[in-house]
């Protein structure tokens, strides 16, 4: 399923003093079966983008293209609109409302009208997959701690199966193994079900070691794409406030300081080799 | 009842407390029983006062909702129990009158500071041993339930349309729970913001409705 952002541009509180035009002429095309991540600084407009895209918000101009789906200004949308597509919320909080884990895994299950006897071992399935056992079943998701109540986020939209997934801050309140691992599930996710997966993170490091592409937005305005190598290693890249990976910043400064030209590398070890081997 | 307006007036800056009892006096005389004239008169002032706020009218009707749901209930019931239309009419304008002070005073007053000013009426019952704190925050809660509610529909409307139900069934008795959820995790501290001093701007604003009371007599 192809996504067509076509000159878009929403402003929040239109016509009023508290007026905020958050995207402004954006145009991009979504690469189908990536991981594409979105970085920016505070406010450009990154959230907005992805509501947009689960046809949350409507659009105050321009076209969105999801697949057969167009949406546009004030247009009433099938609800089907949203069957290939998984949210997951920036505040967990913010996307439960149901008293058990069961019930909020399975809501989307219902509506997209899954057999009743397959919805049990879709829901194990969703929570095996973030790293659960079922013990969390019948637990209020509201009382969970922050980062079980992420992978349940997750899980719960997982277990309907969609074929984009949009993952808002993911990585915030997991500890590294838990990072670790959903870094591994967004690999299998992407290698073996060729999911279109999209991030938006401030974790320059995590985005730097699974993006194959890569989006800046900066003050409501799509300002560069490319993969990994041409974004990170674009002149312009710096004056948009954001830091580069770190792997990459250490490869700069051996540059400066010794001379020794080290090539870019998504990991650690693979650097640790180079060093060794121009000492 | 609604959401603050960010706005510069002479009612935002207001001391809240001066506010709180200037209106209830407001409410306290448009509930007496009195002529045509003097209804004319609140009216007049009423408007005048919400000119005063920097608020656009428009915001205001927009609102001012609820007022016809409850309008028609009032007609109905009156009509029911066969009182003269003399009657009817000025029920609906003490109640209309009621209304736009509630909306007035919710929306150029901070939730912080109304519980501030609540607080410095009730502290006479710290005497007894009530948490007077706890007491003016419940108080609040229950002038911005409506907003409350309304904000938590929002959300959950979000989320499980993100997931493919446009319209949930039990909405309202699950942002009930919510809100109910979040009252328990409440903690109460104490308020540390800033008051504006009482002026005399203030001082006219608490004897103006007893003056209204005299031109009256």
């Amino acid at each position: 399923m192809e996504i067509k952002y076509n000159e878009v541009y929403y402003t929040y509180r239109e016509n009023t003093k508290l007026e905020k035009i958050a995207l402004n002429d954006v145009t991009l095309n979504i690469k189908q079966g990536k991981i594409n991540g979105i970085i920016g600084t505070i406010g450009s407009g990154k959230t907005t983008f992805l509501e947009l895209m689960d046809a949350l918000l409507l659009p105050t101009m321009g076209t969105i293209q999801l697949g057969e789906h167009k949406i546009e200004h004030q247009k009433k949308l099938k609800n089907d609109v949203r069957f290939e597509i998984g949210y997951v919320f920036g505040n967990p909080k913010e996307q439960f409302f149901l008293p058990t884990v069961k019930k909020e895994i399975a809501f989307a299950l219902k509506q997209f009208s899954y057999k009743l006897n397959k919805i049990d071992k879709q829901i194990s399935d969703a929570l095996k997959m973030v790293g659960l056992d079922d013990s969390y079943l019948e637990r209020n998701p509201l009382e969970l701690s922050n980062g079980e109540m992420r992978k349940v986020a997750i899980a719960s939209v997982l277990a309907f199966n969609p074929k984009i997934l949009i993952f808002d801050e993911p990585t915030i309140g997991l500890d590294s193994i838990s990072k670790n691992s959903f870094l591994k599930m967004l690999k299998l996710l992407k290698n073996r079900y060729h999911k279109t997966i999209i991030i938006v993170t401030h974790d320059i490091n995590m985005i730097h070691k699974i993006a194959d592409y890569l989006f800046v937005f900066h003050k409501g305005k799509m300002v560069l794409e490319g993969n990994k190598y041409e974004v990170f290693g674009n002149e312009q890249f710096e004056q948009y406030q954001l830091k580069k990976p770190t792997i990459m910043e250490f490869s700069d400064l051996v540059l400066k300081q010794k001379g020794i030209k080290l090539g870019y590398r998504d990991d650690v070890n693979d650097l640790i080799k180079d060093i060794y081997r121009h000492v | 009842m609604c959401k603050y307006y960010l706005s510069e007036s002479k009612i935002h800056s207001m001391n809240p407390l001066a506010k709180l009892i200037s209106i209830t006096l407001l409410i306290f005389i448009s509930f007496s029983n009195t002529t045509i004239e003097f209804y004319a008169l609140l009216t007049i002032l009423t408007i005048l006062l919400t000119l005063l706020t920097n608020i656009p009218m428009k915001t205001y009707i927009q609102n001012m909702k609820i007022w016809i749901p409850i309008t028609i209930f009032l007609i109905t019931t009156n009509l029911l129990f066969q009182t003269p239309i003399t009657n009817i009419v000025r029920i609906i304008i003490r109640f209309t009158l009621m209304l736009s002070y509630f909306i007035m005073l919710t929306m150029t007053t901070k939730r912080i500071q109304i519980i501030k000013a609540l607080d410095q009426i009730l502290s006479p019952l710290k005497k007894f041993q009530i948490n007077t704190l706890q007491l003016a925050s419940q108080i609040t809660s229950n002038i911005y339930f409506l907003e409350d509610i309304k904000e938590e529909k929002k959300q959950i409307l979000k989320s499980s349309i993100s997931r493919g139900n446009n319209q949930p069934e039990e909405i309202l008795s699950l942002s009930l729970s919510r809100i109910s959820k979040k009252t328990e995790n409440l903690k109460i501290t104490k308020p540390n913001q800033s008051i504006n001093h009482w002026n005399w701007f203030d001082c006219y604003m608490v004897i103006m409705p007893f003056i209204t009371l005299l031109i009256l007599i």
